[in-house]
């Protein structure tokens, strides 16, 4: 109701509701938009279809991930693996990839399962990239022999030669990924690291074949022997090198360690915590003993070989205390230490890298 | 007797479903058209026709070139707005109120360069004498003429709302605004469109006259 006040309003509305109309145009467009009627019906109808198909498809698939999620939660036993925990070849390359199952060899195929005591090779110009359902890589680069031990709650693998990196997915409560080479285990949780079995260095004449561990993210626990180590993201650990003139004096070195804490050593009278081969680069495969070392010579040497362990370990303090000085923004300290590494020690292992290290410093420096 | 309580009973039936025949044919109507009967088209088609360009005739002015045009969009959107329609209201209303709403998106589209509301006396319909007869277009002519004047959306709302007989709702709907605002917007409108005749003498005259005569 238009109010008094808006009287005119009210006429206007009057005047034109009471107006005459004339009729609508006649209907001339009929069949045409008919046609168009039908047309856009059908295609409305189309969509519906679409769209139903769509939903029960994605309703189909998020079913069956449920189930496979429940399915692989339980882990099924006697080796077989659950939907979740199945081991899949996502994609190989090169020739020579094999799978040893049971005892005869057959070649890796792509999206074949793998099971509890199969076996992988890959070629000499092959590799082989291995999947969990939960996101878990295993890449094994060429030439490397890789045996699944486990595929439960605990995911465990034997690498007896080659190179394998691994991107280790979240774990659930209770679920370990381990890996194990012929003299060490490593153990991750959400880590990136790469594991590699490869010839010992010259100078290293008692061991026959030695293991690298590298850390890209994450966290990595090394076990060998009865020690144990955690490497950070950068950190690189190796096999340590067995001298005769070490095991001699084994007797006086402290031979267990907290299963966290870093390896602890007795060198030169003194007690001093380490990390073995956590260097924050990447460094030849070093000599650095697990064990405890004897003491060193007070002099620096002309590194005729083979060197000897108290004196690598001079190097990796020089090295280390370089790196860490470096860490903590003291580029001078850092180059003193490379320097004094570079000359004390003109032939040994870590010199090239020493002078990979002064040369990077010394850039820095220059864009600072 | 017996046939008769049975009749009864029929008649009874059907008249508690509350459905007229009209209705139960809309809404199987409907249906078949809901459902991707793509012959259905022509039946629905003559069924709102009638409503969609009466809507845009009166809406839109008559003699406009767009009118079979927009009767076709009106016409396609009806279709896609079937999904929406749950039987609230007839489908003669629901079919005026999205034609309505077509109406209003295409002329403010096209920019107000033609008069938004231009109807034309119908030639054998007219006022009791022939004096009347241009008395009249003229009011009609002057009162357009403000409304033209006037901001679009007052305007719009005041002409749906008061001439044209849509709900608060549906020109809410029609405009795509609130009923709040529609509200706000009718109120002003019609406020605005009273001070602008007020200020004009003749119309204001002829409409004091129209308002004695009747």
């Amino acid at each position: 109701m238009i109010e008094g006040g808006q009287k005119y309003a009210r006429l206007a509305a009057r005047v034109l509701l009471e107006q005459p109309w004339e009729s609508p145009p006649a209907d001339v467009r009929r069949d045409e938009v008919v046609a168009a009627m039908a047309l856009a019906i059908a295609a409305k109808a189309r969509r519906r279809r679409i769209v139903t198909v769509s939903v029960a498809t994605l309703a189909a698939a998020a079913s069956v991930l449920v189930v496979l999620r429940l399915a692989g939660g339980t882990g099924l036993p006697g080796g077989t693996p659950g939907a979740g925990s199945a081991l899949v070849v996502q994609h190989t390359t090169g020739t020579g990839n094999q799978l040893v199952r049971a005892g005869s060899t057959q070649p890796l195929q792509d999206l074949g399962m793998l099971a509890v005591g199969d076996g992988v090779r890959s070629g000499e110009d092959g590799s082989a990239v291995l999947g969990f359902g939960n996101g878990t890589r295993i890449t094994l680069s060429s030439s490397a022999h890789l045996h699944v031990d486990d595929l439960g709650s605990t995911r465990r693998f034997s690498l007896f030669g080659g190179h394998l990196q691994a991107h280790v997915a979240k774990l659930g409560q209770g679920e370990r990924f381990v890996v194990s080479t012929p003299d060490s285990e490593v153990e991750v949780r959400g880590t990136v690291f790469t594991v590699a079995v490869e010839s010992p260095p010259a100078w290293c004449r008692d061991l026959t074949s030695g293991s690298i561990v590298r850390v890209s993210e994450g966290a990595v626990w090394v076990r060998s022997g009865d020690k144990q180590v955690v490497l950070q993201p950068g950190e690189i650990w190796a096999t340590p090198c067995p001298d005769p003139q070490v095991m001699h004096n084994a007797e006086n070195v402290e031979r267990s360690s907290p299963p966290s804490s870093p390896v602890s050593s007795v060198r030169a009278g003194r007690r001093k915590a380490f990390t073995p081969r956590a260097l924050g680069v990447a460094v030849p495969v070093l000599g650095q003993n697990p064990s405890p070392v004897a003491p060193a010579p007070a002099h620096a040497d002309t590194q005729t070989s083979p060197v000897s362990v108290s004196r690598l370990a001079e190097q990796n303090d020089l090295f280390s205390a370089a790196m860490a000085a470096e860490r903590q923004g003291q580029h001078d300290l850092a180059l003193r230490k490379l320097d004094e590494l570079i000359a004390h020690y003109p032939s040994g292992p870590l010199n090239e890298s020493a002078r990979v290290e002064r040369q990077r410093i010394l850039a820095a420096q220059g864009l600072r | 007797m017996t046939e008769n309580v049975l009749k009864l009973r029929l008649v009874k039936s059907g008249k508690s479903q509350g459905s007229s025949p009209e209705l139960l044919d809309d809404a199987r109507l409907v249906a078949a058209v809901r459902s991707g009967n793509s012959a259905m088209a022509g039946p629905f088609y003559d069924r709102t026709r009638p409503i969609v360009a009466r809507t845009v005739h009166r809406l839109l002015g008559a003699s406009d070139s767009d009118f079979d045009d927009l009767v076709q969009v009106a016409s396609i959107e009806l279709l896609h707005s079937l999904d929406r329609f749950r039987g609230e209201c007839s489908l003669d209303t629901w079919t005026s109120t999205i034609a309505a709403n077509v109406v209003y998106k295409h002329i403010r589209r096209r920019g107000l360069e033609r008069t938004i509301f231009a109807p034309e006396l119908a030639a054998d319909d007219v006022p009791q004498t022939a004096h009347q007869r241009p008395v009249l277009r003229g009011m009609v002519e002057r009162v357009m003429q403000h409304l033209g004047q006037m901001v679009y959306e007052r305007a719009w709302t005041f002409l749906l709302h008061d001439v044209h007989g849509y709900s608060l709702d549906e020109v809410a709907n029609i405009t795509g605004a609130t009923v709040a605002a529609a509200q706000s917007r009718l109120v002003r409108g019609r406020h605005e469109l009273h001070e602008r005749i007020a200020s004009d003498p003749d119309l204001a005259g002829g409409l004091d006259v129209l308002e004695d005569q009747s």
